[in-house]
């Protein structure tokens, strides 16, 4: 539905160029919640801005359900446009048109009569839940109210592909979830493919289904949302899963040394990861009862994610060296990942 | 009542006619340089926000050369502006002296005053929304007509009260140098004929233009801000 090719972007400033985006490729299918994650000054703004051409790319292709956008004439980049909404973290709703007039101003150049554009109108507000706020104006409207006219606005024309920038930043995280759950509803109901932009691992986590990491203007890693938390690659992916749990909190006390991590010479402390949704407990109690070692549980963090868990838990072993070892490997062999902390 | 307006303004009676000619001459300057002042000005406003660097339109050679123009004129004080524009005057209007000789230098002095003020009140619109409008696959075209003007209604209006309220005090001043209306008649009759009520009631009478045009303006922005 979507594929960037070698995207660049540069910004000539005064102060010299700046490589904005920087050899970004990547594949967005049709129907999926794609997500790009990066800290402000990543480049996902501009990516974001390369997929309908708000942004003109350097150098690059970017095409759209086919269509090569950056070799169309002005004219039909405008239709291509209408066939890709965009809803922006500052909402850019018209303040002086009231909520049906701003859904309705997307539809001014489509050919239907009048009455249908009125209907159409309707039918999204409904959609989005806000049929009771028809003829308020923006400004009477909460942020969440807001971004869900916004995305009525953003459907208006039936499009293909939904722009999130940074759609949820300015909300607050009942609201954030609220229009999280609008989306992916749309996305269903409308096999609608999404683009999101954040800097919100939790974003990530609630509703992509894939999602690329930037940063420095590079796209950094691209994955099943899983498998960038059950395994992140890039510095920025693990930076940004860390981001999402506690357990670095285990890494900082054993930095400071803390008598909580003091250990007896036949302990250990183990980082385990599981990811094949394997039932935590009783691998453990299968691996203390067979090779003889005591596990203790020293934090855990487990978290569903597209529906598998994904649990770490970080374990105290103790008893002798080889008895240790066999259970570490057990524990392999059973598919959890093994990291010896201390 | 008749008593009292004699007992006040004893001199109103005898130049009512000067007057009220006066009063139309002066209306008639300002409406005629008026309109066309708030249609140029307006191209020329949203010519500047749309050209300069980053604009829409972006074509930083015309928008230079506009720029350029408008301070120049604008820093000439109009009473040169009037004397020079002399030939092009009466190129144009065929005369250089009455309400159609004013006209000329009214809208010279006028619009680039106006175009700077649009400017300013054009370019008070977010940029999030021209870029959303372009998102939604709007002409640059469409987005001058359905954004930046649409949108800056309520400035667009206070920034054409303050012209309008300037135009009027232009027209007055024009009075000095041939023009007539009341600017003229205020010289004839209140100064050089020491008819001070007159120049009282000249005076009230601008107010009022004033205020009517203040007054309008408020509703329509009371109106039109969301």
């Amino acid at each position: 539905m979507i594929l960037l090719k070698d995207v660049n972007k540069t910004f000539t400033t005064r102060y010299g160029n700046v490589d904005a985006v920087r050899d970004a490729s990547m594949e967005v299918s049709r129907g999926e919640i794609f997500g790009v994650i990066g800290h402000s000054g990543a480049g996902k703004s501009t990516l974001i801005r390369c997929i309908n051409l708000l942004e003109v790319p350097t150098t690059g292709s970017v095409m759209v359900d086919g269509v090569n956008l950056t070799e169309l004439p002005k004219k039909e980049l405008s239709n291509m446009r209408r066939k890709i909404g965009m809803i922006f973290q500052h909402f850019y709703l018209m303040p002086s048109r009231t909520v049906k007039q701003n859904v309705l101003l997307p539809l001014k150049n489509a050919k239907m009569p009048k009455a249908q554009k009125q209907r159409k109108a309707e039918e999204l507000l409904h959609l989005v839940g806000l049929s009771h706020r028809i003829n308020a104006y923006p400004s009477a409207l909460s942020g969440g109210e807001k971004q869900r006219v916004a995305i009525a606005r953003a459907l208006a024309n039936d499009p293909i592909v939904l722009l999130c920038d940074e759609a949820t930043s300015a909300l607050d995280p009942q609201t954030t979830k609220s229009i999280l759950n609008l989306l992916r509803e749309v996305n269903k109901k409308l096999n609608l493919t999404i683009v999101l932009i954040t800097h919100e691992m939790a974003v990530i986590k609630e509703i992509c289904h894939r999602v690329a990491v930037m940063d420095g203007g590079k796209i950094r890693e691209t994955g099943d949302v899983f498998s960038i938390f059950a395994a992140p690659q890039s510095d920025t992916a693990k930076e940004f899963v860390a981001s999402t749990n506690n357990l670095h909190k285990v890494d900082e006390l054993i930095a400071s040394d803390s008598p909580l991590v003091k250990l007896a010479p036949d302990e250990k402390l183990v980082k385990l990861t599981f990811t094949a949704g394997n039932a935590q407990d009783s691998l453990l109690h299968q691996a203390s009862v067979k090779f003889g070692v005591h596990t203790n549980i020293f934090f855990g963090n487990v978290d569903i994610i597209q529906n598998r868990t994904l649990g770490n838990l970080v374990v105290i072993i103790k008893g002798e060296g080889e008895g240790r070892d066999k259970a570490l490997r057990f524990l392999e062999e059973n598919n959890v990942r093994i990291e010896v902390m201390k | 009542m008749m008593a009292f307006i004699h007992e006040i303004a004893p001199n109103l009676e005898r130049a009512s006619g000067h007057l009220t000619q006066s009063f139309f001459q002066t209306v008639q300057m300002v409406t005629g340089a008026g309109v066309i002042s708030f249609v140029f000005g307006i191209i020329f406003g949203v010519c500047l926000v749309v050209t300069r660097p980053g604009g829409i339109f972006q074509n930083l050679v015309f928008y230079n050369v506009l720029d350029k123009v408008i301070n120049i004129i604008r820093s000439v004080p109009f009473l040169i502006l009037i004397i020079l524009l002399i030939p092009l005057t009466r190129m144009i209007m065929g005369t250089a002296i009455g309400v159609q000789g004013a006209l000329v230098p009214l809208v010279f002095a006028t619009v680039p005053f106006f175009a700077r003020q649009v400017e300013t009140a054009v370019s008070e619109v977010d940029s999030g929304l021209i870029e959303a409008s372009a998102a939604m696959g709007m002409s640059p075209v469409q987005i001058i007509w359905r954004v930046y003007l649409r949108e800056s209604i309520p400035a667009l209006v206070r920034v054409t009260q303050i012209t309008i309220i300037n135009l009027i005090n232009l027209a007055t001043l024009a009075g000095a140098i041939g023009a007539g209306g009341l600017g003229d008649f205020a010289i004839r009759f209140g100064h050089q004929q020491r008819m001070g009520d007159l120049l009282w009631i000249t005076i009230i009478i601008i107010l009022l233009m004033v205020s009517l045009v203040q007054g309008i303006g408020n509703i329509i922005i009371k109106r039109t801000t969301r």
